[in-house]
This record gives structure tokens, C-alpha cells and sequence, in this order.
């Protein structure tokens, strides 16, 4: 389009328009009102501001360390008649994630965690029938390591994502894999996603089959299938909402070998049927108001899956943009679930079943938990806190629950992360 | 931005080159990323996801004031410049050598139209799903103003940047002499027809040459009239001279749509220098006496 010739043939002083300006008529006048209202302020400095992260070469680093501590079970619930200690873990995380290209990621995932504590055992009745938990004896430490690796491809409307992972403690080792996709569609409004993956888990439990506990299994395993399927739907520029269906099928020894149950004055391994098949159903809601700087977002999941197991979790948060990026979230959230039909606190009398659990997590009850994060940007560079106290209770639950297992847990997180983007 | 781009400049001192070329790169990129309808982060794949949403979109001053440009176009063009026109490419496929079907435009013709769009200052509502805002049509004049005016904000004083044919200068030579643009021929590409002096402001053409296709010896251009959906007939190339870039663009692309008898007259009628070529090839136009002349000068020259 354009030949310079780069030498110097003609001053010319007539080809501005400022020479015509005189004649200028009514419609250039307009034009030029409103191109020169076209704010020209510090463009530059927005450009720079403005780099997405979503494009080019990038890289994330991510350290996150979470303190989690389950408060002292109180000496009117267990059967020793003293306070006794729960289990704590603390949790280093890094994360490192690199953009190759414009359309691929690849995550990285390591977790080293340290747990030690006490545990729920079995529970017995008092005189009067009312549970008391009986703790393990022996102070549990344990080491888990832990690795996922995720790589997603993007293409126009569809990506898709490799994950496989593994992890390992003393005791239990576990290896998944899975493959997950998702296709924008409706002009990007919407989205389909779905996926599905396979776990294995290989117990090989601490002192099984050992004199001090002979009716300890020393080697079980099982395996899970489980597959997902949702919609995104952008509503308005301000809402989105989700929905999604998840499913899963557990096949193998699903007992914990760790606990026992109380049977009309003896003991016997916690039993759980060989299979478990659990259906969820999640909705999210996603509402920014822009006038507040914030967004609200409202969760609801039901559970439910053919032990008897029916869970309802509602969850409200509210993400508060400040002035100098900072970000503030304080979240509520309730659970309430029914209890697995084998479940007991005690049992006075052999199952026909064959089916045997005292499991506080297989009891009827619900949960409230708070938690306030703190979230700055400063840079490149993203800093986090976050506290949540958690307390569950039979009265917490949707419906009455009459005997509350004496096992059921309080905790309390504080994590703290530091990440940055390159 | 459509095209090749290209940045020129003189300088004696290579760092503040170094700082005018990035600062104005930055921000041709900057308003790339913004504007392109290709890119699904943009503010205009934005504002077209919500097209249908009665809550409308809420933009930042500067969509707001090119908004508002937009709106001043389509007002003083009768309605011929219009940003909502992108969508009469679904009927219109330059790639294939094919008419679109009556009922297609008719289709398309549905979706158009600036006086269906709600526009109050930040709050932009595009009430029709399927509904699309292009604003190709003039951000590439106002990336060449704007890569430009950072340019000079950057030091630089004598130089040009052209963005897929449209130029706007950062000053003329350190001599105070002219660049001369070279004003395509648009039947033979690769030929000039004329050479335009320019020592300040921007030149911007508009043309049928871009993407085209001839069926039965009849040339259909990308150039749509936003009111009845057909390739406008008429001139072949149109260039204006303005101040700025994004008038010299839109003024060239308004004389285009209005066709061989109706745009020059406006041009004319506007006050801005422009040379246009009618279908026969025949140049015309306030800039054509000055362009022979600098023609023959050229030629003048060893």
C-alpha cells in the first residue's frame, strides 16, 4: 500500500486538513467531537496492566500449607471417661502449572502431608445404653506423599484434559486416572462438560493380622469408577449457573480395617457391604454485582447412594473485592446426612447381614462450618489466608436424629498460600 | 488487525527508538486484545455473548466513547455505517464463489441495525440474541492513532505507522519533506495508481479490491450495505485524508457504501481531501491533480 520513496520530492503543505477545516461540514465536526472524546489517558500503562494470563508461554508456582486440627473429643463421651486428642495434619502443597503455547497446560500436583493423633475405635454402651467412644490406644503418624499430574489441550470450542495421579502412606496407596472434556457452545454461552476416571486403593493396614490384632486384615483393596456429567450456562453477563450429575461405582473391601464395632459384649471388624454406588447432583449459582464489587455464590449438592446414605449440603459465599486488589470471602456452609442403613453406635445382638459400622461418618448428622478467607494481589504474586472452624452435631441435622454418634468431629483449618505467576 | 503492519521511524538514539517501536506496538496489541471479535476474551465477544440478555453490558469509557463514535457515524451516514452489520458475512461467504439466497440477507437484515441497540452511557444493550457487534470496522484506524500518538509520546517525531493500509503519520521526515503513500491500484494490487504526499495526519482506503469474488463477469465486494444486505456498487477505491486516522477511515468507508455519484459528493461536501476510482478505473477526487503532479516529479527524479 504504501511506496516511500525516501527521497525528497514535494513539500506539501496543503494535504492536512486544517486547510479544509473552513468548509468543514456539520458531519466532520461530529466525527471529530467524538473521536477526540475518546479518553487518552495512560493507554500504556493499561496495556500493561492488561496482559492476560491466558495467552503465551506461563507459568504458576503455588505453595500452600494447611494446619488441620480436630478438637479434643470431651471426657462425657468416651468411655475411658477423659479428654482424649484427635487426629492433626499438616499439609504442604505445591502446585506448578506451565501454559505451553496458546492451547495446552500442564499441571503438576505434590502434596506431603503428616497426620498423627488419635482415632475414633469402636464405641460401647454405658449402663444406661447411652455410646461412648472408645479411641485407638497407639498415637498414629503417618507420612503421605502424593502426586497428580494434569495435562489439558485446548481446541476452538473443545478441550480436553489427562489426569493421573498417585499417592501413598505407610499403609494405603492409591492410583487414579482419568480423562475429562468440555465443548463451548451457543456461542460460548454454554458449556458441556463431562468425564470419567478409575481409582485404585491398596490397604496394607499397620500391625494386621498381628498378635496384638489378629482379626486385622493385613491386605485389601478395592476400586472405583466414576464419571461426571454438567452444563454451564452463562444467563447474563453477571450469572452463571451449573448444574452437573456425578456417579460412581466402589467395588472391593470398602471397610475401614481400623475399627471395630461393639455386638452385645464383643468386638468384631467394622463390615461394610462389597460394593457402593453414589449418585450426586450439584448446582451452582454464580451471581457478580458489579455496583458492590462482589459476587454471591450459592451451592447445593444432594447426595445419595444405596447404603442408605442421603446428604444435602448448601453452601453460601460472598467474594468482596477492596480497593488495591484486595479480595475478602466469607463462607457458610451446612451438611446434613442420614445414616447408612447397617449403621449403629452398638449392637446388641449378631446382623443377618453380616454388616457391622459405628462409623461417625456413616451416622445420622449434620455440620455447620464458617470460614473467612483473605485473598491480595500484589504484582505477579497472589498472597492467601484462610480460616474455617467446623463443628458437627445430630442437631445440625435436617431430621431429628435420636442417638448422636459420640465420635462426631470439630475442626479447625488455617491455611496460608503464596503463588506466583511468571 | 487484518493485515500486514508495519512501523516506521528516524531516530538518533536507539533506546528511544526501542521505546517508541514498543509503545507503539503495545498498544496496537492492546486494543487487538480488546476489540477482536476473534479473540473470545474481547470486549466484543463479550458485549455478543450478551446479545439477548436484557440486563444489557456495562463498558469502560474508552468502548463507551468508540460507542459513541460509532453512534456519531451511523447518525451523519444515513445509517450506511453501521457496527452491527458483521453479521451479513453468514449470508455473504467471500471464500466461496456463491450468492447468498434472498432469504438469507433477509435473515441476516434481521439482526442489523444501530437503532435496535440500546445505548446509554456504560450500559450497552444488545436486545436481539444473534445480534453482533463488529468493531473492525474502525478500530484499526484507531489503533494507527493511537500506535502513533504513543509513538510521539515516546519521543519519536518523524515516522509513520500503517496498519493493513491504513496509515497515520508520527511526523514527516527529520526534514520537515512529505512521505508518499502509495494509493493501490484496486484492480491491479500490485500496482499504485497514485503517489500522495502527506507531511502530517492520516490516510485511510477503503476499497472493493480486499475480498471479492466475480460472478457472470459482476464484481460482488465485501463491502455491504447494512440496509439492504448487497455488495455496493460504484466506486472501486476510495481514499480520504484527515487528521485522524479513524475519520480518514470511516469517511473512506461511508463513500464507499454510498456509491460512485452520492460519496464523493459527500466527501466533497465533508472537506476532506480524498482521490476515489470508479469501477472504470478512472481516479477522481480533491487529491488526483496533487497525485498526477507528484506522480510526475516522481518520475522527474533519477
Amino acid at each position: 500500500m504504501i511506496t516511500d520513496k525516501g527521497i525528497r520530492i514535494d513539500r506539501v503543505g496543503g494535504s492536512s486538513p486544517a486547510s479544509s477545516s473552513g468548509r468543514a461540514h456539520q458531519a466532520l465536526l461530529a466525527l471529530t467531537a467524538a473521536a477526540l472524546a475518546i479518553p487518552a489517558t495512560n493507554a500504556h500503562a493499561q496495556a500493561v496492566g492488561d496482559v492476560p494470563t491466558s495467552s503465551g508461554d506461563s507459568t504458576l508456582l503455588d505453595y500452600r500449607y494447611a494446619g488441620y486440627r480436630e478438637g479434643d473429643i470431651p471426657g462425657s463421651k468416651t468411655a475411658s471417661g477423659q479428654r482424649s486428642q484427635r487426629y492433626d495434619v499438616d499439609s504442604h502443597q505445591f502446585r506448578a502449572a506451565t501454559r505451553l503455547g496458546a492451547a495446552s497446560d500442564l499441571t503438576a500436583d505434590i502434596t506431603v502431608e503428616t497426620m498423627s493423633g488419635a482415632s475414633p475405635w469402636f464405641i460401647i454402651p454405658d449402663a444406661k445404653g447411652k455410646p461412648l467412644q472408645v479411641m485407638s490406644g497407639a498415637s498414629i503418624h503417618d507420612f503421605r506423599q502424593s502426586l497428580q499430574l494434569r495435562a489439558d489441550q485446548h481446541f476452538d470450542d473443545l478441550s480436553g484434559s489427562l489426569l493421573a495421579g498417585y499417592s501413598s502412606e505407610r499403609d494405603y496407596r492409591t492410583s487414579n486416572a482419568g480423562l475429562e472434556g468440555s465443548w463451548d457452545f451457543n456461542g460460548g454461552l454454554s458449556t458441556l462438560s463431562g468425564g470419567g476416571g478409575y481409582t485404585r486403593n491398596i490397604l496394607d493396614p499397620t500391625e494386621g493380622q498381628s498378635a496384638r490384632f489378629p482379626t486385622r486384615i493385613a491386605h485389601a483393596h478395592n476400586d472405583e469408577g466414576n464419571g461426571f456429567i454438567g452444563v454451564s450456562q452463562v444467563l447474563t453477563q453477571y450469572t452463571v449457573l451449573q448444574t452437573s450429575l456425578s456417579g460412581g461405582i466402589q467395588h472391593g473391601d470398602l471397610s475401614d480395617p481400623y475399627k471395630l464395632v461393639y455386638v452385645d459384649g464383643n468386638t468384631r471388624n467394622d463390615t461394610r457391604p462389597g460394593n457402593r454406588r453414589l449418585l450426586a447432583w450439584t448446582t451452582r449459582l454464580r451471581q457478580d454485582i458489579p455496583k458492590l464489587h462482589a459476587a454471591l455464590h450459592i451451592d447445593y449438592r444432594f447426595y445419595s447412594d444405596n447404603w442408605g446414605v442421603n446428604a444435602h449440603t448448601a453452601e453460601l459465599a460472598w467474594y468482596q473485592s477492596l480497593p488495591y486488589r484486595w479480595v475478602v470471602v466469607p463462607r457458610l456452609r451446612w451438611y446434613s446426612q442420614s445414616q447408612a442403613d447397617f449403621y449403629q453406635p452398638y449392637y446388641s445382638s449378631l446382623q443377618s447381614t453380616g454388616l457391622y459400622s459405628c462409623d461417625y461418618r456413616l451416622s445420622p448428622f449434620g455440620a455447620l462450618s464458617e470460614s473467612f478467607g483473605i485473598y491480595k494481589r500484589l504484582g505477579g504474586w497472589s498472597l492467601s489466608v484462610r480460616y474455617e472452624h467446623y463443628d458437627s452435631s445430630g442437631s445440625f441435622a435436617l431430621k431429628h436424629v435420636e442417638v448422636e454418634n459420640p465420635g462426631l468431629v470439630k475442626f479447625q483449618v488455617f491455611s496460608a498460600g503464596i503463588a506466583k505467576a511468571f | 488487525m487484518g493485515g500486514p503492519c508495519e512501523l516506521r521511524l528516524y531516530s538518533a538514539d536507539q533506546a528511544q527508538a526501542k521505546a517508541a517501536i514498543n509503545a507503539a506496538k503495545a498498544e496496537v496489541l492492546r486494543l487487538e486484545r480488546r476489540y477482536s471479535r476473534y479473540r473470545v476474551d474481547s470486549i466484543t465477544s463479550r458485549i455478543n455473548h450478551c446479545a439477548g440478555a436484557p440486563q444489557g453490558v456495562d463498558v469502560d469509557p474508552e468502548t463507551a466513547a468508540l460507542l459513541d463514535y460509532a453512534q456519531t457515524a451511523w447518525q451523519h451516514s444515513d445509517g450506511l455505517f453501521d457496527i452491527t452489520s458483521g453479521v451479513l458475512r453468514q449470508a455473504w461467504n467471500f471464500q466461496a464463489t456463491r450468492l447468498p439466497t434472498q432469504q438469507d440477507i433477509d435473515r441476516a437484515l434481521a439482526l442489523i441495525g444501530w437503532q435496535r441497540l440500546r445505548w446509554q452511557r456504560p450500559r450497552l444493550t444488545v436486545p436481539l440474541a444473534g445480534m453482533q457487534l463488529d468493531f473492525g470496522g474502525f478500530v484499526k484506524e484507531y489503533a494507527a492513532d493511537r500506535a502513533a500518538q504513543a509513538a510521539r509520546a515516546a519521543g519519536a517525531r518523524a515516522g509513520f505507522v500503517e496498519l493493513a493500509g491504513d496509515i497515520a503519520l508520527i511526523g514527516p521526515h527529520p526534514d520537515g519533506s512529505a512521505w508518499h503513500i502509495g494509493i493501490r491500484d484496486p484492480h491491479r494490487p500490485e500496482q499504485a495508481v497514485a503517489s500522495i504526499p502527506l507531511s502530517a495526519g492520516a490516510i485511510a482506503s477503503s476499497g472493493d479490491y480486499e475480498r471479492f469474488f466475480e460472478i457472470d463477469g459482476r464484481r460482488y465486494s465485501h463491502l455491504l450495505n447494512p440496509k439492504t444486505g448487497w455488495p455496493v456498487q460504484g466506486l472501486a477505491a476510495v481514499s480520504v485524508i484527515a487528521e485522524q486516522c479513524l475519520i480518514a477511515g470511516s469517511a473512506a468507508t461511508i463513500a464507499m457504501l454510498k456509491g460512485a455519484d452520492a460519496g464523493p459528493a459527500w466527501l466533497a461536501q465533508l472537506g476532506l481531501p480524498y482521490l476515489s476510482v470508479d469501477a472504470a478505473g478512472l481516479l477522481g477526487g480533491t487529491l488526483q491533480r496533487r497525485s498526477e503532479f507528484a506522480d510526475a516529479a516522481d518520475r522527474a527524479m533519477p
